[in-house]
C-alpha cells in the first residue's frame, strides 16, 4: 500500500508528538442552577501514531469529549489541542480534512449507492473525482464490500458499518475518531477492523481514538483511558493496568477502579482522581506496550505486525503530563509544533477556499439524489400542487347548476307546456319571462302554490315562483297606465318569489338571476315593441366595471390566494423537515466534522428548494392560468416573481421551524397548525374587509395577506409594479424573508451557546 | 425439563421465492432454573428468535415449546403472565412515575394491588429503584434500565427474557444485575434467557449459545466451550467458531445452504450433555418441581383472569400519558378554540369599512344636500315636482353600506376608483331630478335623454365577487326603496317603482344571510373531525416506537384490548372536546339554530368519533409520525374543498358531484345545515341520511382498524 510508505518516511524526523492534548476540561449541560456536569477536570493525552481506546459506560461523557475534540462543541473551561491547533479555529483543519469521524450510528443516507456516498464525502474533502474513484476501489477490496452500485439501505448491518468505516478512511486523515465502530459487529469483522487500525497506526503518523463497550477488545490499543462520570479513572497501556491492579482482565480493572471512585465520591473528596492513579504508572517506565492480543491474531488474514522501532521510540518519549500537579502548561509539545502548524495553516486555508465548490457540488448532489430516490417525496412535490389546483378549480367558484325551482304559473292553465310568443305580442308574457331564466335552473311546474311551497319546505326545490293567471293583462295595464295603475293591477302583475335562503350562496345567486332575468325580459319586449327598452329597467344602471367583468367569478377572487398558499405551504412542508431529518440521521454531524459549515448546508438547501419551487410554481401557474383559464390581465413576469418570492418566504419559515423544533413530528405539527389560521386570516377565502378592525390589522401582519392582495391586483386589475398595492406585496414578502432568516440565525446561535 | 425448546427452527423474511433466511434450522434448549446467555452480533437473528419464543412471530418451519406449551396457543400463558420480557430499549412510558410503571405492569399481569405493593417493596430494595414518585423520564439511564428490569420481574415469571439488559451500563450496575440473576435462578425454577454483546460477562451464565447467521454455533457451559477450543476467553472461542463457519460457507455451494448441516457435530453433541449437566447440578431443585400440578392450575387461573384489570391499567396509562404533557393538553383545549375564533371572526362576515365615491352634478356643493330645509318633492294633483332628489338617495343610502366619499367630477372619482381608494362610484347627472320626473310622468313617451340622464350610474371594481355582489344588492335595494318612498310622497302606489319580481320573505333563512352561516356547519364538522384525527393519529405510532407496544403485547394483552382501551380514553377526551366546541359556538358566537340542539350535538359527536377512528386507522397503518401527518393533511385538504363546505356542490361537474356524495362530510354537512337553518328533525330523510353516512364510515374505519391490527400481529 503506497500511502503508508510515504508516511513512514516523513514520520521519522518528528518522533514524539501529541495528537490530542486536553487539560482541565470542564463541561456542563443545562442551566447554571441545575447544571449537569459532563466533564470534570478531565486530562487526556493521545500520542501520535497510537491507538487510544476510550472506554466507559454510555452517558459517562465519551461522546461529549469526542465532539469537543472534533470542534463540534466547546468546553466551558480548559484547553484542547488537536493536531497542533485549537479545534474549530480557522486553518486548524479541525473540523475538516485532517480528521476522520465515524459516528456511533450508521449516519449514511440509505438511498445512496456506495459510490455516491463516497463521492459525496470525497467532494466535501475537496478530492478529485478520479482520486475518489481510486480510493473507492481500494476501500471496496480492502473492506470486502459488495458492488459499488448497491444502495446503502439494501446492505446488511455489517456492510453498512463497513461503508461507514470506509467513509471515515476515505481521505486518509491524520486523526481518526471512531465512536463504537464494533458494537454489534460480527467477530470476524471486528477483528479485521482492529487489524486495519493497527496497520495504519504503525507508521507513526496516523492516530486513532476509538471508543468501545467491549473492554476486552481494547487490549489491542496502545493506550486506554477508562472514563467514568466525567473523569478519566486511568490512562495507561493495557498491560500496565493489568499489572498494577493484578487483574486477569481489563473488565475487572475497570470494575475495581469504579469501586474506588464510588467510594471516594461517597467520602465526599472528589479530588483530582485521575492524577492519583496515574502516579502509579511512574513505576512502570513506558506507557504503552505491544498490543497484547496481537500474538494470537496471526489467524486473521490481514497482516498485523507491529513495528517495534516505532513503539520503542514512542515509549522513550512518552510524556507524563498527567502527573503534573499544578496547572502549568504541558511540556513543550505545543511550542515545538508551532512551525509545522503554520505550514499546515496556510495549506488548510488554501484548501478551504478551493473546496467550497466541491462541497457545494457534494451537498447539491446529495439533496437532489435524496429527492429523486424518494418517490413519496417526489409525488408530494409535484403531484400534490397539481392535484390541489385541479380540485380547487373544479370544486370552488363555479356557478351552481341544475337548481330546482318550483313554478306555479296561472297563465298555463295546468298544461305542462309554456309557449313563448315572440315579437311584440302581449300574450303569455309569463312564459316569456320564464324563458329568460338562466339555463342553470331546472323548472318544475306545479298547479297549486301550496304544493310549490311545500316542495321548497321539503328541500326538493330552492325556490317557489308564483305568477297570477292574468299576469299578461295586469302587466300590460301597468306598463300603459303608469302612475295611474291601481293597487290590484300592481298586485296581479307581480311575480312572487319565495326562496330557500338556508344555502346563502345559492339563495343570493338565485335572487340575482331572477332580477336580471326580468330586466332582460322587459328590455327585449320593449325593444321589440319599439319602445325605449330602458323603460322597463329600474333607473339604476351598473355600467361596465372599473376592473373585472360584469359577472365576477369567485374563482378569480380566490385563485391568487390559493396559488400563494399552495406554493408557500409546500415549501414549508418540504423544508421544515429537511434539516431535522439530516440532524437525526447523523449525516449532519458527520458532514460537519468533514468541514462543512451550517451556512453551507443551509445554502445548499436554499438552492435545491429554489429549483424545486421553480418546478412547482410553473406547474401551479400552468394549471391555473392555462388549463383552467383563470383571468390574468397583468404581467406574467411579476406574477412568477411574486410566486417565487412567496415560495422563498415559505422556505425560510420552514427553516425557522426546523431550527426551533427538535423532533420532526413537532415540526410538522407546527407547520400544519400554522396552515389553517393563516389560510383563514389572510383574506384568501373571504375579503379582509369582512373582519373586525383589530383582526384586520393583525391579518395585515401575516406573511400572505399583502402578497395575496398584490397578486390579485396584478391578475385581475392588470396593475404594474409601480402601484403601491403591488410593490407593497413584494416588499412585505421580502421583509418576511429577512425576518425569518434573522430569527433562524438567532435561534441557531442561541441553541449552540 | 426444558423451559424453552426450539427444534429445527426455520424462519425467513421476504418472499418465499427469494427468502432472506433469518433462522436456519436452529436448535436450542434452555433448561429450567438456569441462565442462558444468547450471544451474537446484531442482525444474526437473536431478536427474531426471541420474538418467536414469546409468540410474537411464528416460525415458518420447526417447533417451539415454551414452558411445555406452544407459545400463542390458548391457555399457554405465552404471551402472558408466565414470561417476563425486558426489551432492548427502555420501553417505559416516560410520563409515568416509577411506582405507576410498576403498578401498570402488575395490573396487566392480573396481580392484585396488595401483591404488587409487596413485590414492589422487595424489588425496590433489591434493585435500588429510584424514589416512587420520580417520573421515569427524569431518571438517569441506569435507573430507567433498573425500572425496566423490575417491570419484567414484578410477577415472578417462570421464564425471564432479557434483551441486552446491560448494554452501555456502568460496570458496577452490570455486576449487580448479574448477581441478582444468579441469586434468583439459584433458588427457583425460573429460567432466564439473556442476550448480550459483552461476551465475557456471559461467563456467569449456566449455558451460553453462540449464534451466527441464524444458527447456534455452540451451546454449552462457558467452561466447556473454552476448554474445547483451548482458548482462555469465550470471545476467542467465538472467533474461532466464526472462522470455521465462514470457511464452510465459502467452500460449500450456496445453493444447498439451506440443507447445509451447519457444523453438525456441535449442537448434536452438546444438547444431551447439558441435560446431563443439569441433572447433576440441579438436584436440590427437584423438590420444587413436584408441585407442578398446582402450578399448572395456578397458571390457568392467571391466564384467564378478566380483562378488566388490563383495561384499567391501559386506561390509566393513557390518561397519565396525556395529562403529564402540558403542551398536549394546551393543544387539545386551545387549538379548537383558536381555530373556531379565527373562522368566525375572519370568514363570511359582511364587508365593512368600504368606501364608495359619489359624484353629484345636481349640486355645486355637496353640503347643500344635507340642508334640512330642502324640500325634494312637491306633490301637485296630477304631477309631482322633483328637486335634487339625488340628495335624498344619498341621505337614505347612509354610511352603513359603505363610507360615502364625494367627488367633484366623474374623472376624479374614476381615478380614485382606479387607484382603489374607493371601491367604485355613483354618478348623478346634472338634470337627474328633472329626467327622473319626466320618465315617471311620461312613461313610454319620455324622451331618450330622460332615460339617459334619469338614472343612477354605478361603476364598481368587480374584482372581488363577494364584495361586488354585496354592493350591487345593497345599492339596488336602497334605490328601490328610495323610489318607492318618492312615489309615495307623490301619492302614487309604491309597487310601481321596482321590478315586478317580488322576493317574498324566504321560506328558510333570511334575505341578508351571510356567507358565514353557509360555511359554518361544514367547517365546524371538519374541524371536529380532524382535531380528533390529529389527537389519535400519533397514539399507536409513538407506542410502537417507544417499544411499550411490544412489551405490553408480550405481557399477554391482545391488540384488540389495546384498541379498546385507546378507544375508551380517546372517546372521553373527544366528548369533552366536542362539548367545548359546541358550547363555544353556541355561547360566544351565538349561532342561530332553528332545530333541535340534541340532534346537532349527536351529529357532531358522531363526526368526532368518526375522526377519532380515522386517526386510529392512520396510526395502525402508518409506521412513522411524518407519514401519519402527511396522510392526515392529505386527507384534510381535499375534504375541505370537495365536500361542498366552501362552495355549493351544485357548482361542481356532474361526475364529481356523484363521487363526492360518498365522502364522509358531504351529506352530513347538508344534514347539519338542514337542522340549523330549516329546523328539521331527525325524522326527516335529509337529516337522518347524514347520520347513516357517518355511521357507515365509522363501521368502515373500525373494521379496517381491526383488520390492520390483526394483520400486524
Amino acid at each position: 500500500m503506497s500511502y503508508s510508505a510515504n508516511d513512514e518516511e516523513s514520520a521519522r524526523p518528528e518522533i514524539r508528538q501529541d495528537a490530542v492534548v486536553i487539560r482541565h476540561a470542564f463541561k456542563t449541560y443545562g442551566k447554571k442552577k441545575n447544571a449537569l456536569p459532563v466533564l470534570q477536570n478531565l486530562n487526556m493525552t493521545v500520542q501520535k501514531g497510537t491507538i487510544y481506546g476510550l472506554l466507559g459506560a454510555s452517558g459517562c461523557g465519551k461522546t461529549t469529549l469526542l465532539s469537543c475534540i472534533v470542534g463540534r462543541r466547546r468546553l466551558d473551561t480548559g484547553e484542547i489541542n488537536v493536531l497542533g491547533g485549537k479545534p474549530g479555529h480557522r486553518g486548524s483543519g479541525v473540523p475538516g480534512k485532517r480528521v476522520g469521524y465515524m459516528p456511533q450510528e450508521i449516519a449514511l443516507y440509505g438511498e445512496f449507492t456506495i459510490k455516491e456516498t463516497m463521492m459525496y464525502f470525497g467532494w466535501i474533502f475537496g478530492m478529485e473525482s478520479k482520486e475518489i474513484e481510486e480510493r473507492l476501489q481500494f476501500l471496496l477490496n480492502f473492506l470486502d464490500l459488495p458492488s459499488k452500485n448497491r444502495l446503502v439501505k439494501n446492505l446488511s448491518g455489517g456492510q453498512q458499518r463497513r461503508v461507514s468505516f470506509a467513509v471515515a478512511l476515505m481521505h486518509d486523515p491524520e486523526l481518526l475518531i471512531l465512536d463504537e465502530p464494533t458494537v454489534g459487529v460480527d467477530p470476524l469483522l471486528r477483528q479485521s477492523i482492529w487489524s486495519h487500525l493497527v496497520h495504519i497506526t504503525k507508521a507513526g503518523q496516523k492516530t486513532v481514538i476509538i471508543t468501545t463497550h467491549y473492554i476486552e477488545e481494547a487490549r489491542q490499543a496502545h493506550c486506554i483511558g477508562l472514563m467514568r462520570s466525567g473523569h478519566l479513572l486511568a490512562e495507561e497501556s493495557p498491560s500496565v493496568l493489568l499489572n498494577i491492579y493484578k487483574c486477569a482482565s481489563l473488565e475487572e480493572v475497570f470494575l475495581k477502579l469504579s469501586r474506588i471512585q464510588s467510594q471516594k465520591l461517597t467520602d465526599a473528596t472528589p479530588v483530582n482522581f485521575s492524577n492519583n492513579i496515574s502516579l502509579h504508572s511512574m513505576g512502570f517506565n513506558g506507557k504503552k506496550d505491544k498490543p497484547s492480543s496481537s500474538q494470537d491474531n496471526g489467524i486473521v488474514g490481514l497482516n498485523f505486525h507491529q513495528s517495534k522501532e516505532v513503539l520503542i521510540n514512542d515509549a522513550n518519549g512518552s510524556i507524563y503530563t498527567l502527573n503534573d500537579e499544578s496547572y502549568t502548561q504541558p511540556p513543550a509539545a505545543i511550542n515545538k509544533k508551532t512551525k509545522p502548524k503554520s505550514e499546515k495553516t496556510t495549506e488548510c486555508t488554501d484548501l478551504c477556499n478551493v473546496t467550497t465548490k466541491g462541497k457545494m457540488k457534494a451537498l447539491l448532489t446529495k439533496n437532489f439524489l435524496r429527492m429523486w430516490r424518494n418517490v413519496g417525496v417526489m409525488l408530494f412535490i409535484f403531484a400534490l400542487p397539481v392535484m390541489q389546483v385541479i380540485l380547487f378549480c373544479l370544486a370552488i367558484g363555479r356557478d351552481p347548476q341544475g337548481l330546482n325551482i318550483a313554478i306555479v304559473n296561472g297563465e298555463m292553465n295546468d298544461t305542462t307546456t309554456c309557449n313563448v310568443v315572440p315579437g311584440c305580442k302581449l300574450q303569455n308574457l309569463s312564459c316569456r319571462y320564464l324563458s329568460h331564466l338562466n339555463t342553470s335552473v331546472v323548472k318544475n311546474y306545479y298547479s297549486q302554490l301550496e304544493d310549490a311551497q311545500d316542495a321548497v319546505r321539503n328541500g326538493y326545490a330552492w325556490g317557489a315562483i308564483y305568477i297570477t293567471e292574468n299576469f299578461t293583462d295586469a302587466f300590460t295595464a301597468r306598463a300603459s297606465l303608469g302612475r295611474d295603475s291601481d293597487d290590484e293591477t300592481l298586485d296581479q302583475s307581480e311575480i312572487k318569489v319565495w326562496l330557500d335562503m338556508s344555502n346563502q350562496q345559492i339563495g343570493v345567486m338565485l335572487n340575482r338571476d331572477l332580477q336580471l332575468a326580468y330586466r332582460d325580459f322587459a328590455m327585449s319586449l320593449l325593444s321589440e315593441c319599439d319602445n325605449n327598452p330602458k323603460l322597463g329597467d329600474v333607473p339604476i344602471q351598473f355600467r361596465e366595471p372599473i376592473y373585472g367583468t360584469m359577472n365576477p367569478s369567485f374563482t378569480d377572487f380566490v385563485a391568487p390566494g390559493v396559488i400563494l398558499t399552495i406554493v408557500f405551504f409546500l415549501a414549508v412542508a418540504l423544508t421544515s423537515s429537511a434539516l431535522i431529518i439530516e440532524r437525526t440521521e447523523g449525516l449532519l454531524d458527520r458532514s460537519w466534522v468533514a468541514g462543512v459549515s451550517p451556512s453551507e448546508i443551509l445554502f445548499s438547501h436554499v438552492i435545491t428548494q429554489f429549483v424545486v419551487m421553480c418546478g412547482q410554481t410553473s406547474l401551479v401557474l400552468i394549471f391555473m392560468l392555462v388549463v383552467f383559464g383563470v383571468t390574468n390581465n397583468g404581467d406574467l413576469f411579476w406574477v412568477i416573481v411574486l410566486t417565487l418570492l412567496q415560495g422563498m418566504c415559505g422556505m425560510c419559515f420552514g427553516f425557522l421551524i426546523s431550527s426551533i423544533c427538535e423532533l420532526e413530528r413537532n415540526a410538522i405539527q407546527l407547520a400544519l397548525g400554522s396552515f389553517y389560521p393563516t389560510l383563514l386570516l389572510s383574506g384568501v377565502i373571504w375579503p379582509i374587509e369582512g373582519m373586525p378592525i383589530v383582526l384586520r390589522y393583525i391579518s395585515l401582519c401575516l406573511p400572505l395577506t399583502l402578497a395575496t392582495s398584490s397578486l390579485r391586483s396584478i391578475l385581475t386589475r392588470g396593475w404594474e409594479i409601480v402601484k403601491d398595492e403591488v410593490y407593497g406585496g413584494f416588499l412585505a414578502t421580502l421583509a418576511w424573508i429577512a425576518l425569518f432568516l434573522i430569527l433562524t440565525l438567532l435561534v441557531l446561535r442561541s441553541k449552540r451557546g | 425439563m426444558a423451559a424453552v425448546e426450539v427444534r429445527d427452527g426455520f424462519k425467513y423474511y421476504g418472499r418465499s421465492a427469494n427468502p432472506k433466511i433469518i433462522l436456519n434450522f436452529l436448535n436450542m434448549n434452555v433448561p429450567k432454573g438456569s441462565i442462558y446467555g444468547l450471544l451474537g452480533a446484531s442482525g444474526c437473528g437473536k431478536t427474531t428468535l426471541l420474538s418467536c419464543i414469546v409468540g410474537k412471530k411464528q416460525l415458518n418451519n420447526g417447533e417451539v415449546t415454551v414452558l411445555g406449551k406452544k407459545p400463542g396457543a390458548p391457555g399457554s400463558g405465552v404471551p402472558g403472565p408466565r414470561i417476563g420480557y425486558m426489551p432492548q430499549e427502555i420501553a417505559l412510558v416516560e410520563e409515568m412515575t416509577v411506582k405507576e410503571t410498576i403498578y401498570y405492569f402488575g395490573r396487566i399481569y392480573g396481580m392484585s394491588d396488595d401483591k404488587i405493593r409487596e413485590k414492589y417493596k422487595l424489588l425496590r430494595d433489591l434493585l435500588q429503584l429510584p424514589p416512587a414518585q420520580q417520573l421515569v423520564k427524569k431518571c438517569s439511564g441506569g435507573q430507567q434500565r433498573r425500572v425496566s428490569f423490575a417491570s419484567a420481574m414484578i410477577h415472578d415469571p417462570e421464564l425471564l427474557i432479557l434483551d441486552e439488559p446491560t448494554v452501555g451500563l456502568d460496570p458496577i450496575l452490570r455486576e449487580k444485575i448479574w448477581d441478582f440473576l444468579v441469586e434468583s435462578t439459584r433458588n427457583s425454577k425460573m429460567a432466564v434467557i439473556i442476550t448480550t454483546h459483552y461476551i465475557e460477562e456471559a461467563k456467569k451464565a449456566n449455558i451460553i449459545g453462540l449464534m451466527r447467521n441464524g444458527i447456534l454455533l455452540a451451546e454449552d457451559t462457558p467452561e466447556r466451550i473454552m476448554n474445547k477450543f483451548e482458548s482462555n476467553s469465550i470471545e476467542e472461542a467465538f472467533l474461532i467458531l466464526s472462522q470455521k463457519q465462514g470457511d464452510d460457507i465459502i467452500t460449500s455451494n450456496p445453493a444447498d445452504f439451506k440443507k447445509h448441516p451447519i457444523i453438525p457435530a456441535l449442537p448434536g453433541d452438546v444438547i444431551p450433555s447439558i441435560e446431563f449437566e443439569n441433572r447433576n447440578t440441579n438436584i436440590e431443585k427437584n423438590p420444587i418441581n413436584y408441585n407442578c400440578n398446582d402450578d399448572d392450575f395456578d397458571n390457568r387461573k392467571r391466564v384467564f383472569f378478566t380483562t378488566r384489570g388490563r383495561i384499567k391499567a391501559l386506561m390509566t396509562k393513557n390518561f397519565v400519558q396525556l395529562f403529564r404533557q402540558p403542551s398536549g393538553i394546551i393543544f387539545m383545549l386551545m387549538f379548537p378554540l383558536i381555530q373556531l375564533s379565527c373562522f368566525y371572526l375572519a370568514i363570511g362576515k359582511t364587508p365593512t369599512n368600504l368606501r364608495i365615491g359619489i359624484v353629484n352634478e345636481e349640486v355645486d356643493d355637496i353640503h347643500n344636500c344635507f340642508n334640512s330645509s330642502m324640500k325634494t318633492v312637491t306633490a301637485y294633483n296630477e304631477t309631482c315636482e322633483f328637486n335634487k332628489v339625488s340628495c335624498r338617495y344619498i341621505k337614505e343610502l347612509g354610511d352603513g353600506t359603505a363610507h360615502r366619499i364625494y367627488f367633484k367630477t366623474k374623472e376624479d372619482a374614476f381615478d380614485a376608483a382606479r387607484r382603489t381608494d374607493v371601491i367604485g362610484f355613483l354618478h348623478f347627472s346634472h338634470n337627474f331630478s328633472e329626467s327622473l320626473q319626466e320618465r315617471l310622468n311620461d312613461g313610454r313617451f319620455a324622451s331618450n335623454a330622460a332615460f339617459e340622464y334619469g338614472q343612477l350610474n354605478v361603476r364598481l371594481d368587480q374584482t372581488d365577487q363577494q364584495i361586488s355582489y354585496f354592493l350591487e344588492r345593497r345599492l339596488r335595494e336602497a334605490f328601490e326603496n328610495f323610489l318607492a318612498n318618492l312615489l309615495e310622497d307623490c301619492g302614487i302606489p309604491r309597487g310601481i317603482a321596482g321590478s315586478p319580481v317580488h322576493i317574498m320573505k324566504p321560506i328558510f333563512g333570511t334575505l341578508d344571510s351571510q356567507f358565514q352561516q353557509y360555511v359554518a356547519p361544514g367547517v365546524v364538522m371538519t374541524m371536529v373531525f380532524f382535531l380528533a384525527t390529529l389527537m389519535t393519529a400519533a397514539v399507536f405510532i409513538s407506542e410502537r416506537t417507544d417499544g411499550v407496544w411490544d412489551r405490553t403485547l408480550v405481557a399477554g394483552v391482545s391488540a384488540n384490548e389495546m384498541l379498546w382501551a385507546h378507544l375508551l380514553s380517546q372517546f372521553i377526551i373527544m366528548a369533552f372536546q366536542s362539548f367545548e366546541v359546541i358550547m363555544y359556538i353556541g355561547l360566544v358566537f351565538n349561532v342561530t339554530n332553528h332545530g333541535n340542539p340534541a340532534t346537532l350535538i349527536g351529529l357532531l359527536t358522531m363526526t368526532a368519533f368518526c375522526g377519532m377512528l380515522f386517526g386510529l386507522l392512520i396510526s395502525v397503518y402508518c409506521s412513522s409520525h411524518t407519514m401519519a401527518n402527511f396522510v392526515a393533511t392529505g386527507a384534510f385538504y381535499p375534504m375541505i374543498i370537495l365536500c361542498g363546505l366552501l362552495w355549493p356542490l351544485e357548482g361542481m361537474p356532474k361526475l364529481l358531484q356523484h363521487i363526492v356524495m360518498f365522502f364522509p362530510f358531504t351529506i352530513p354537512t347538508i344534514s347539519a345545515r338542514n337542522i340549523l337553518e330549516k329546523g328539521w328533525s331527525i325524522m326527516d330523510f335529509q337529516v337522518y341520511n347524514g347520520f347513516i353516512v357517518m355511521a357507515m364510515w365509522i363501521v368502515i374505519f373500525f373494521t379496517a382498524c381491526v383488520i390492520g391490527l390483526k394483520r400486524g400481529s
